[in-house]
């Protein structure tokens, strides 16, 4: 085992393999509160990647409703039963992670799905906890006794991934380019223990060719500027496919450090289990802060109040009006007279928007006209 | 009825009056067979309650005022797993994933009990 630095544990810990941070990492960043559930990303990942023989269950993108929806089958409650309660000090994470708790003879800390557990994508979506009987809808907030959101799932293409550590052949690789993890699919021969190990349970098994596959960041897209399927597809824009720099070259004027390194409002994905994952959460805002906490880990309070602050905050707010404005991947963005700008790499312009869509106020075209009173009611039908 | 009986693959054609009617059972073909549309007799109709998780029989605004229940809501029914609340359940709710029956794990999850989280002393 190697020592490798977790900026978002706050410490080192152990991995299999040395750290070799890539030139720069694929992130995505995911607004959890403007998503509907509306699947428009799954059904474009479907599309577009998974819809061949043996793909069939396959949802390399899929939303879920949580707490109580899963794909596959109670991924994450298994998981977090597995590795039992662990503690965080202050935003320093002293429990274990799924390397080092991984028992004797193994690499990494997981389970294996049945295969039914991929068939139930939609199991408890919109379903909320508590009885609508026991309660006003919204008591306060957070909510304390009903509430749900949706959670948006593609490969976290993590800094340390389990999958790559659990792979006996060596068939999972981490692409110095850009980041993305990827399964050399001449190399697997199908022994399936990425999709024990992978904690996020985004590895997955074709019964047709025997081998396993996963999520590829949509790289022919990315290798010509271009933001990913699920992204682009987002009715609600609530993505933004971009790039993260590591911790220690943190660059404010980039979009993806500005929000996870700089206002700390976009959060990882179970950060305890010590992947380092790179899809970054703004949490729900009306969701118990224990619940989230053991989700995102402990900046969550901050986060969401950040993006409770937004409305006022030009910088913050024209960046989050960025997001789904272009399929291009853009690196800059700066706000000025109202007006969010995005940049590519050479500082030409890619997109415009406007922090206020303009309002307009038609002509009063049919005012009353009768002797002695002010013309200021519409006339009705007569 | 005689139309459709004659023509069993054909269309439901009144010899008389030459009508094809679009539905060949039911009444469908006519306003004043039935008081209510079949979607609309909600009486002993099981469905859920809009929010939350009360399972209950009969009409419910939030279900059924907006159009009734939908034609291909009248499904045939046959047993596809266990599901009867008497004995074994279906699997989600016998591995404790449900609301109604969560199990010690699940209830620590929903709790946010996986994870604590003390505070530095400054």
């Amino acid at each position: 085992m190697a020592q490798v630095r977790n900026w978002q544990l706050g410490r080192d810990m152990d991995y299999p393999y040395v750290a070799d941070r890539p030139a720069k990492q694929f992130t995505m960043i995911m607004d959890t509160n403007k998503c509907i559930a509306c699947q428009s990303c799954t059904i474009a990942c479907k599309s577009t990647w998974t819809w061949g023989k043996g793909q069939e269950f396959m949802l390399w993108n899929n939303i879920e409703t949580k707490p109580f929806g899963f794909y596959p089958t109670a991924w994450d409650v298994n998981l977090l039963e597995l590795l039992g309660e662990q503690e965080w000090e202050g935003d320093v994470y002293s429990g274990q992670t799924v390397f080092e708790a991984a028992p004797a003879g193994e690499r990494v800390l997981g389970w294996t799905p049945a295969e039914e557990d991929w068939s139930h994508p939609n199991i408890g979506e919109d379903e909320p906890t508590g009885n609508a009987d026991d309660t006003t809808y919204m008591p306060e907030n957070p909510h304390s006794l009903m509430w749900m959101y949706y959670l948006q799932r593609i490969c976290n293409h993590c800094t340390y991934p389990a999958c790559v550590a659990a792979c006996p052949r060596e068939a999972i690789y981490k692409r110095p380019e850009d980041g993305l993890v990827l399964v050399d699919q001449t190399r697997c021969r199908g022994y399936q223990e990425c999709l024990t190990a992978c904690p996020y349970k985004k590895t997955m098994f074709n019964l047709e060719t025997r081998v396993s596959e996963k999520c590829i960041g949509c790289y022919p897209k990315l290798e010509q500027g271009l933001q990913t399927q699920c992204t682009t597809a987002c009715i609600g824009r609530l993505r933004l496919t971009s790039y993260l720099s590591a911790p220690d070259e943190v660059d404010p004027r980039k979009p993806a450090d500005y929000l996870v390194h700089v206002r700390r409002l976009a959060l990882p994905l179970y950060p305890q289990l010590g992947l380092e994952p790179n899809v970054y959460y703004i949490p729900p805002v009306h969701v118990p802060t224990k619940y989230l906490t053991q989700m995102f880990g402990p900046g969550v309070e901050r986060a969401v109040e950040t993006y409770r602050n937004a409305k006022d905050d030009p910088e913050l707010l024209g960046l989050l009006m960025l997001f789904g404005a272009t399929e291009r991947i853009w690196h800059t963005w700066e706000v000025a007279d109202g007006v969010a700008r995005a940049f590519d790499e050479a500082g030409e312009e890619v997109v415009a928007v406007p922090l206020r869509e303009p309002t307009f106020t038609r002509p009063f075209e049919f005012a009353t006209d009768v002797a002695g009173e002010p013309a200021t009611g519409y006339r009705h039908n007569t | 009825m005689r139309a459709q009986k004659d023509n069993p693959g054909g269309p439901a054609q009144n010899p008389a009056t030459k009508y094809v009617s679009l539905f060949r059972h039911g009444s469908h073909q006519s306003g004043t067979r039935a008081y209510l549309r079949p979607t609309q007799m909600t009486d002993s109709m099981t469905r859920k309650a809009y929010f939350g998780q009360q399972i209950g029989t009969g009409f419910e605004a939030d279900v059924h005022s907006p159009s009734g229940a939908p034609k291909e809501g009248l499904v045939k029914v046959e047993k596809a797993e266990d599901g009867d609340p008497s004995g074994r359940a279906w699997r989600p709710v016998e591995l404790g994933l449900r609301p109604e029956a969560p199990s010690d794990a699940m209830k620590a999850y929903l709790a946010g009990e996986f994870v604590t989280r003390t505070r530095k002393e400054p």
